[in-house]
Formats: C-alpha cells, structure tokens, sequence
C-alpha cells in the first residue's frame, strides 16, 4: 500500500476513534492539535490501527511519534 | 519500618520482594537483594552529611533502581520523596520548574535521579545547589547503617499530583505507616500466599503504598510494570496475572474501562487465581465493575472479586474497604432528593430521575469515618455531608505548608472534600464540595489550570472555565475547558483552541477533552462577582450554544 493510502485509511480511523473531522488531519497534525488525543485515547487508536491494517507496531515506538506522519512511516514499515 | 525490613532480611534473605519488568524483562529483587542494592544509596547520602529528616527527591524512570534509592534514602534516616519523571508531551521547562518549587520549599538536601534527568534538570537550571546522587557514582557497599528511628519521624512525603504551586507534601510517620500496613492487611486478609501485580507508578500513594510497601512489609511477592507500558497495551496486566497466578490488584475506575476498551475479542487468560481487584482513588462507577465483570466472567472474574476502596494520602492510603468475598453494593438513589435535599434515600422507582451510587466499603480498623455538615456536626446516615476521618493513620499534615496543613486537618480529624453519606457502617462517596478534578485517578483544581491558561490571546481576561465530566466509554472525568472571546473569525478561534490546548499539555501534561469558544458573558457569575462553577456547569449541560 503506498504512503499515501495509508495517509488516507489512518485519517479515517483517527477521525472516527477521536471524533474528530477528517478535514483537520494533515501529516503533520500531533496528538496536541485533536481534542482528547491522550495516552488512553492513543492506546485505544493504535489497537484499531492494528486491527484495520492487520498488523501488529513496535510498542517501544509508539510514544515517539510527533505527528501524523510518523505513524504512516510506522504503519508503512511495519507492512514491509 | 526500616527495622520490619531488616526482619525479613535477616529471616528470609531470599524470599522474593519483587519482580520489576521493563520491556518484558523480569528483574527479581530478593529481600537480602533489597538490602544490598539500597545500601550504596544510603551510603552517598550519609557520605554527603545527609541524614535524620533531611528531605531527599526520587526521580527515577520505571526500574529497580527507583526502589533502591527510595529504600537507600529512608535506610539512611532521610526523608525520600517520589516525583513523577516528566512526561514527554509535558514542556520541559514547565516541567523542571514545577519541580524546583518543590525541591525549593521543601528544601530538598539531594536529588537522587538517572544521569539522563540530572543532564535534562541541569541544562535547565545549572545551579540548582542540591546534591545529585546518581547510579553511575555511588559508594561500592552493601552494609546498611544502623539506625533507629522514632515512631513520630516522618518516614516519606507523599506529594499530591496538583500543578507546580499547589503540590503539597503529606508527611507519612513511620507509626501511621505501620498502623495503615497492619489495618489494611486484615481488612484484605491479606497472607504471605497472596501475589499483586500492578502497572501504578509509585509516585502515586496508591502504587506506593498499596503495591510496594504493604507487599515489602508483609512478606507478598509482588510484580511491578511500567505505567508508560501498560497504557498502550493494559491487557499486560492479565498476562502478569496469568503468568504470576496473582491474586490482587490496584487501579483507578479508568484503569477498568481501558483494559474492557482494548481487550481483543478472542483475546483470553486464565485469572481465576485473583481473589480482588480493588477499584480505586477515583469515584468507582457501577457500569464500570458491571462491564468488567460481564467482559471477562469466562476468563474467573466474579462480581465478589471486584473490590472497592476509598483512600487518600491524608491517611496513607485506605480509609474503607469492601468486604473481600462479597461484590461490594450498589444503591439507586432518588436524584432529585440527593441534589435538593442533601438525602440519600433509595428509590425503587421504574421511572423518574435515579442515580447509582457504588459503596466504598466499611472503615478499617481503628479509622473512624464519618459526614460532617459545615458547622462540623456529625451526620445520621443517609445524610450527604463531608467525609472525614480521623484515628492513627493520620498524616502529619503537608510539609512546610501550616496555613494548608490548619485547613484540612482540624481537631483530629482530616476533612478530605469529599461528599457522600454512611448506610449500615458503609460509605458512599457522591462527589466533591471544591474544584477538585479527578482525572484519570489524579487530583487538579481547576483554578490551577485557569491559572495555566491567563495569558492565552483571545481569551477575554478572567472570563474562562476549566470543569469535568463523567464519560462512561473512558470511564473516569473528561476535561473541558469554556472561554469566552470577542473573536468571531474562524481562523481567530481555532488559533485560540490550539493555544488553549497547547498551554495546557505544555504546562500540565493534561490533554483536554473539549474546549469550548463562548460569547462575551455566557459564563454565570455569582454575587461574589466570581464564575459561578455550579450554575456555569447547569447552563453546560442544557445549552451547546458554542461559538466554536
């Protein structure tokens, strides 16, 4: 899947797990942009990230992300 | 306390005290390991002239070595205290601020902190004049110092979670201690057979107490995870149980519904071997234990294994505990007659306004636990009032801070702001008399977060509200903050939320859940010319009139 369909499919997980609009998730939105994106809310969205992309992400990398971004990069790796 | 330790040192050297995992490393420490590992610790602080109530900082990530240097400050006669580390969205400079407030009123002799902290505390604040004591130099000994400590010496302080300027340092006696480890067992019928495991950061009285020093005292093995690990993958809790065959565990109502929120369906574990999971240090939510126990009823968790208890660092810990063995009860309340007429009566009412109240158990031994009305009257049952408490786990108020200290502790008794009522020995708690949000099992006041966000522009000066909510899917106190702003553009109010949001990550690490833009004067204030915090909270709840 190329980074940009990733892009896409994480934006519509992240905006229906944090009810947030699609329209303000961009690459370099952080967690500190959405309303309720704390560390529960994160653990909730990676486990449906798992489950969307059929993959299992590296726990030690899941705190260093800084932005949306990030987690397409991780996404991306972690499906080889 | 120090002499309990030693006693099983000397006649279980090597019994285990805890196992400490990190990354899915098990480090065991034996009691004889305890004793070894603290002593260098102890060492560098008597090396350094530091002893007899000589305040001394814990700052430590998840590790052994965080217990070493809390056990190796305490052998030592000193006075340790936990810190949280920073969290990594919180600003540094925010952080390592609030720290030195604390460090600077309680007039800390030393930091005992990684050599990663003390580079991060010293780029911020290169003249700090305390001691630093790090792992990578200390003194090679494993021979404790002898010493004798008073029943009345402050053994530890256990600072409360508030924003830098309203941490308050709780003064815990080695007799309060004892008397809270001695009362809580029993009413746990806690025995040298049982196993906790627990994922709380010990810089919290309830993983502190609860889950290290109760298990160091009473001979109980006990497994430690990293907070930082267990929020992103909580069901590490069930894999330690299973692994462990534990048998209780502490957390906070949220801690419940993130696990019941992040189980897999298919995911399974065998915990039948756990006799309690106490629910804890946050209002404990009948939904909550409900979806719980009905989540993993297959898996050994019965109704009579989820616990409740109501604790405080004002007391050392627990004030009251549920009946282990039996599910701890639930009452349904008229709702109407709780909020207008302070009175819990029970409704048997198929319609109309109730409310669930869950019970918080019976007062352990020798505490005494009542409702006060405002003139300090004692109150029948059913009579919403404020709890307090008093008898020998009483703290000896907060550390250099008298006027607080006279507040709160007040002829023997600990008047804790809470409101709830007494039914046949148990108590209910129903909710709080100030601005106390607990969040997600910690305590802020709101007006330090208002404070935090003053000089955010666009916001019209004073005219802003921080409140919290009940949310049954994160199960805990959702955060939302209302401002009022004379910015109509749309540009103009999603740089004032983003600033909102920022400065309250920035100098708290809290993430809002909500934050509400308002017209000039949406917010009510009372006579006193102050926001009034309950009609505001009333006008909330009817109204979603936001401007954004």
């Amino acid at each position: 899947m190329s980074a940009d369909n990733v892009f896409q499919r994480l934006s519509q997980v992240i905006s229906r797990e944090l009810g947030c609009d699609i329209s303000d998730i961009h690459r370099d939105t952080s967690a500190d942009d959405i309303d309720g994106w704390d560390s529960l809310a994160h653990a909730r969205l990676i486990l449906k990230i798992e489950e969307v992309f059929d993959l299992r992400l590296p726990g030690d990398k899941l705190f260093e992300l800084d932005n949306v971004g990030d987690l397409v990069v991780l996404v991306s790796d972690a499906q080889g | 306390m120090a002499s309990r330790i030693l006693k099983h040192v000397e006649n279980t050297p090597h019994r285990l005290f805890a196992r400490v995992i990190v990354n899915d490393e098990a480090t065991p420490i034996s009691y004889s390991a305890l004793a070894a590992s603290s002593a260098p610790y102890a060492a560098a602080c008597r090396e350094r002239g530091i002893g007899q109530g000589d305040r001394v900082i814990i700052l430590f990530d998840h590790g052994p070595e965080l217990l070493f240097a809390f056990f190796g400050a305490m052998f030592a006669g000193a006075v340790p205290t936990m810190m949280s580390p920073p969290s990594p969205r919180q600003e540094p400079g925010h952080f390592w601020d609030g720290q030195i407030q604390v460090i600077k009123r309680i007039d800390a002799k030393a930091i005992m902190t990684t050599d990663r902290l003390r580079a991060a505390l010293e780029s911020v604040l290169p003249h700090h004049g305390r001691q630093v004591i790090t792992p990578s130099a200390l003194p090679d000994t494993d021979l404790l110092p002898d010493l004798e400590f008073a029943g009345n010496d402050i053994a530890f302080l256990q600072h409360s979670s508030g924003t830098t300027g309203t941490k308050k340092g709780v003064m815990i006696s080695h007799e309060a201690l004892l008397h809270q480890i001695d009362s809580y067992a029993k009413a746990l019928a806690l025995t040298s057979d049982d196993r906790i495991v627990s994922w709380l950061p010990l810089y919290h009285d309830m993983g502190l107490i609860a889950c290290c020093l109760l298990p160091v005292l009473k001979g109980v093995p006990v497994t430690l995870l990293s907070p930082f690990e267990w929020v992103i993958r909580p069901t590490s809790l069930f894999d330690y149980i299973e692994k462990t065959k534990a048998t209780m565990t502490w957390q906070p109502n949220f801690g419940y519904q993130h696990i019941v929120n992040c189980a897999k369906p298919g995911d399974r574990w065998d915990l039948s071997s756990m006799r309690a999971f106490v629910n804890c240090s946050e209002r404990c939510r009948p939904e909550t234990i409900n979806g719980f126990v009905s989540k993993f009823a297959d898996m050994g968790v019965e109704a009579s294994t989820v616990q409740t208890c109501y604790a405080m660092a004002e007391t050392v810990f627990a004030a009251t505990q549920s009946d282990i063995g039996s599910a701890p009860r639930v009452e349904t309340l008229d709702a109407a007659a709780l909020v207008d007429e302070g009175i819990a009566r029970p409704s048997l009412a198929t319609h109309g306004s109730t409310v669930q109240v869950q019970s918080c158990g019976r007062q352990i031994d020798g505490l005494t636990v009542l409702t006060m009305d405002e003139d300090g009257n004692r109150l029948p049952d059913r009579r919403i009032g404020e709890i307090c408490i008093s008898g020998p786990s009483l703290a000896r108020g907060y550390d250099r801070q008298p006027d607080k200290t006279d507040a709160v502790f007040r002829e023997g008794w600990y008047h804790s702001g809470d409101l709830g009522y007494m039914a046949n020995g148990e108590l209910f708690v129903t909710g709080r008399k100030d601005d106390l949000l607990i969040l997600n099992g910690r305590n802020h006041y709101a007006h330090d977060l208002e404070f935090a966000l003053r000089d955010v522009p666009g916001i019209i000066p004073g005219r802003l509200m921080a409140m919290s909510e009940y949310r049954s899917d994160i199960g805990s106190d959702a955060l939302i903050i209302l401002a009022e702003t004379r910015e109509t553009s749309s540009a103009a109010l999603k740089q004032i939320k983003k600033s909102i949001r920022d400065t309250i990550v920035d100098e708290t690490g809290l993430v809002p859940n909500e934050v509400h833009l308002l017209e000039p004067m949406w917010l009510l204030k009372s006579t006193s010319g102050k926001i009034s915090r309950s009609a505001t909270r009333h006008k909330f709840k009817e109204s979603q009139e936001f401007i954004a």
